[in-house]
């Protein structure tokens, strides 16, 4: 059930409707209805993994309560133990096992030796990335002493499972979102409303440039050695402007969906590619990926204390994990050595916090140095893309070594004046907004009732014209 | 809570009325099919695929038959080729849009191998049919203005960003008027292989359907007792049709048998040298189909196809 899809627009009302009013504002019974609801939710994509998400559910649960009750530490470690192998095992047999079997197949033949390495027929169960990662926060939570275990399964499982994050994030803290779980919940209008607005910029982002973004992406990407070097660059564009779109308007569409039931999720994107240096880059972008890496890898593995040796260690090590994160692939893990190396240098001259506040804080326009260092930062981000997107490190490269000829400083051949109007249009408006939480989140207070319908209804309007052939979320595939 | 509930339905129904607005005012440029189920339901009837859509005119038989011989207006009811065969399912659409208490109807019923053949996918002994799930055989309201069941059932035929350009418009009538084409003969001669692709990919994958034959003939019958049938085979350039001729070899005597079965008459436009204007060898443009519409109406009101 896509968030973009006539079943959800059905779907959702009826939750609400139910969730406020034949609940009567019990939150016990609103938290027993979110759960059906979400597992519903995620059965319509596939039934069959239902079974696994209630397990890993089940596991942490059961494992939280045991960590807390334990006597001592080995034991408290134990079950700790336990739940990190069981989930990560499960994400590694359905998301890794492949890319594991047929990379050790590739090597051994490197050095004439021939295997036989069976490959699984398995379909990648829907979210497993982001629930088994929900999971995971939550025993690690438990060992750290931060939090106490939820003792309602219920409550609990609402969690882990409550639909708007299911699929695709963004990956909640037990410490941010169990607390708003277990108490009641008061409709809220102000709340409600800037949910609905949250949701509207989210369906522009996705249905409108992503997916038409997508299209050119797609044809440059996929018949690259066709088009001279200016056109992949513009494609290498598109495809910039298709992934943050697709994935912070997801992330748009679940937190405005979350804030109609009155609760808040962690914000996931913070306008990065209107970042100066990639260390802000990374303080913007999937922020609740990054932060849990932050937390639960790159600080236990002490972080940047330590000598530089340490400090270029789990740099590397936070980076290439991230990477391949998001798919077994090699690209991946060249998307994310990438990133490391552009991070390292901010790192060791203590520049990686040089800029925190969002560029051109309470001013209209940047200056001549920052819109040279966003430019810049936007650049870097772009190249990296190209990993990211490639289907194998050598189409990688052959895009990147097409691109570095003469043909670049030729007029693209693909040059949709429809797109780069939207582009425009979009660009504008979030630099506008970029002060808020999202783009148009200042229309409450800044527009009068008439203008403010008057813009929704053009953003609709806008939808309805120039929807793109719908693709689905990248981020799924994760 | 009841703040929020009145202020969405307020916006919602705002944004339903605008839409409305827009599918009345121009509902014939968001949608090439949107407008023949908008109007009320007819007493005479095109029927066929995309060549009659756009080269069969009915202001101009409305015109023609003005004094009474038949009851016009006429409604163009056909469709693609992707949507439409003769067949159960079809008939059941075509009777919806039908005023069934018509006696003096007129019925024009154009024909090609295409639209009398078995696809891939078919199963003629399961009634299982491509066409089922596609409009116009997915609605059931076919005279509702706006229709909503289209809306939601077919959006994803909707390309609203045709608004700004109105290219080309599907007229009340059901007439599809295609406007601007080009007159760059590179991009029309490539139209043209498109289509000699399409019809040499269609003789591989599609068979000559006894079944599709046999409900046709219904359909000649049903109507024919409504007012009166004329079978047309459309015009068309002459690489398309040794095509279809090397398909079906013996197709007009096919539809020749099934007209004389009914005392209807069958007009053949495919065996004079191509005297109308393609713009793609396929469909006729709006100046070529004005002048074929004519000649039709002639052939109509005299009993043959007459000669120029």
């Amino acid at each position: 059930m896509l968030f973009n899809s006539l079943s959800f627009a059905i779907f959702l009302p009826i939750v609400f409707l139910c969730y406020w009013f034949a609940t009567k504002g019990n939150f016990k019974l609103q938290n027993i209805l979110l759960l059906v609801s979400s597992y519903f939710f995620y059965a319509c994509w596939d039934y069959r993994f239902l079974f696994l998400l209630i397990f890993s559910t089940l596991l942490d649960y059961s494992t939280g309560i045991k960590m807390h009750g334990a006597k001592n530490q080995s034991i408290r470690r134990f079950w700790l133990a336990l739940s990190i192998c069981i989930n990560l095992g499960f994400l590694g047999i359905f998301k890794y096992y492949n890319f594991f079997a047929s990379s050790f197949a590739d090597g051994l033949s490197l050095l004439g030796m021939s295997s036989n390495f069976v490959t699984l027929q398995v379909i990648l169960p829907v979210g497993i990335s982001f629930y088994t990662f929900h999971g995971l926060s939550y025993v690690l939570d438990i060992y750290n002493n931060k939090i106490e275990p939820e003792r309602s399964f219920v409550d609990y499982s609402v969690f882990v499972s409550f639909f708007p994050l299911l699929v695709a994030g963004p990956i909640e803290r037990a410490t941010h979102l169990l607390p708003q779980i277990i108490k009641k919940r008061d409709f809220d209008y102000a709340k409600a409303v800037d949910g609905m607005r949250q949701i509207l910029w989210g369906l522009f982002k996705k249905i409108v440039i992503a997916d038409n973004c997508a299209v050119y992406a797609n044809m440059v990407f996929n018949n690259s050695s066709a088009y001279s070097g200016s056109t992949l660059v513009a494609g290498a564009l598109f495809f910039s402007f298709q992934i943050y779109c697709d994935f912070s308007g997801y992330s748009d569409i679940a937190i405005g969906t979350a804030r109609l039931f009155g609760i808040d999720l962690l914000r996931n994107f913070a306008f990065p590619y209107f970042s100066r240096d990639i260390a802000e880059f990374w303080r913007r972008w999937h922020i609740s990926l990054s932060s849990w890496f932050r937390d639960y890898l790159y600080i236990p593995l002490g972080g940047s204390k330590g000598g530089t040796w340490s400090k270029v260690k789990n740099t590397f090590i936070i980076f290439v994990v991230s990477g391949f994160w998001h798919g077994a692939n090699w690209t991946f893990l060249a998307w994310g050595t990438l990133n490391a190396i552009y991070f390292l240098p901010l790192l060791l001259l203590h520049r990686n916090r040089a800029n925190i506040e969002i560029v051109a804080h309470g001013k209209y326009l940047p200056t001549i140095k920052e819109f040279f260092s966003m430019i810049t930062t936007f650049g870097l981000t772009v190249f990296a893309w190209i990993f990211f997107r490639a289907s194998s490190l050598h189409q990688a490269f052959s895009f990147i070594s097409h691109i570095f000829t003469k043909s670049l400083f030729s007029l693209p051949q693909i040059l949709p004046p429809e797109l780069l109007f939207l582009l425009a249009f979009f660009v504008i408006v979030e630099w506008i907004g970029r002060e808020q939480q999202y783009a148009i989140a200042g229309l409450s207070h800044k527009w009068y009732r008439p203008a403010r319908w008057g813009f929704y209804y053009g953003i609709l309007f806008i939808i309805v014209c120039f929807a793109g052939k719908a693709q689905p979320f990248i981020y799924f595939q994760f | 809570m009841a703040r929020f509930l009145v202020t969405i339905t307020i916006f919602l129904f705002l944004a339903i009325s605008l839409l409305s607005l827009l599918l009345i005012e121009d509902g014939g440029y968001v949608d090439y099919f949107y407008e023949k189920f908008t109007t009320p339901k007819t007493q005479s009837m095109i029927l066929g695929d995309s060549r009659s859509m756009q080269g069969i005119q009915p202001s101009v038989i409305n015109s023609y038959f003005r004094n009474g011989e038949y009851a016009v207006p006429i409604l163009n009811y056909s469709f693609t080729v992707a949507q439409m065969a003769y067949g159960e399912i079809w008939k059941e659409s075509i009777v919806r849009k039908l005023d069934t208490t018509s006696t003096n109807g007129l019925f024009i019923l154009t024909v090609n191998p295409w639209i009398l053949s078995k696809r891939e996918g078919d199963d003629e002994s399961k009634k299982v049919f491509f066409e089922a799930d596609v409009p116009p055989n997915n609605m059931k309201f076919v005279c509702m203005n706006p229709n909503f069941e289209y809306l939601i059932k077919n959006w994803n035929y909707f390309h609203f960003k045709s608004i700004f350009r109105k290219t080309s418009e599907m007229h009340k009538d059901g007439w599809l008027e295609e406007s601007n084409l080009t007159n760059d003969q590179n991009t029309l001669d490539e139209w043209k292989q498109n289509q000699v692709n399409i019809f040499s990919g269609f003789s591989h994958k599609m068979q000559p359907s006894q079944y599709r034959l046999t409900e046709f003939n219904n359909l000649v019958k049903y109507l024919n007792a409504k007012g009166r049938v004329f079978i047309v085979r459309m015009p068309m350039d002459s690489v398309l049709i040794e095509i279809e001729a090397g398909y079906w070899t013996s197709f007009d005597r096919d539809i020749e048998r099934v007209a004389a079965a009914n005392g209807v008459k069958y007009f053949n436009f495919t065996k004079d040298k191509l005297k109308y204007r393609t713009y793609d060898g396929n469909h006729l443009d709006k100046y070529g189909g004005a002048v074929f519409t004519k000649d039709l109406c002639d052939s109509i009101s005299v009993g043959t196809i007459p000669k120029k």
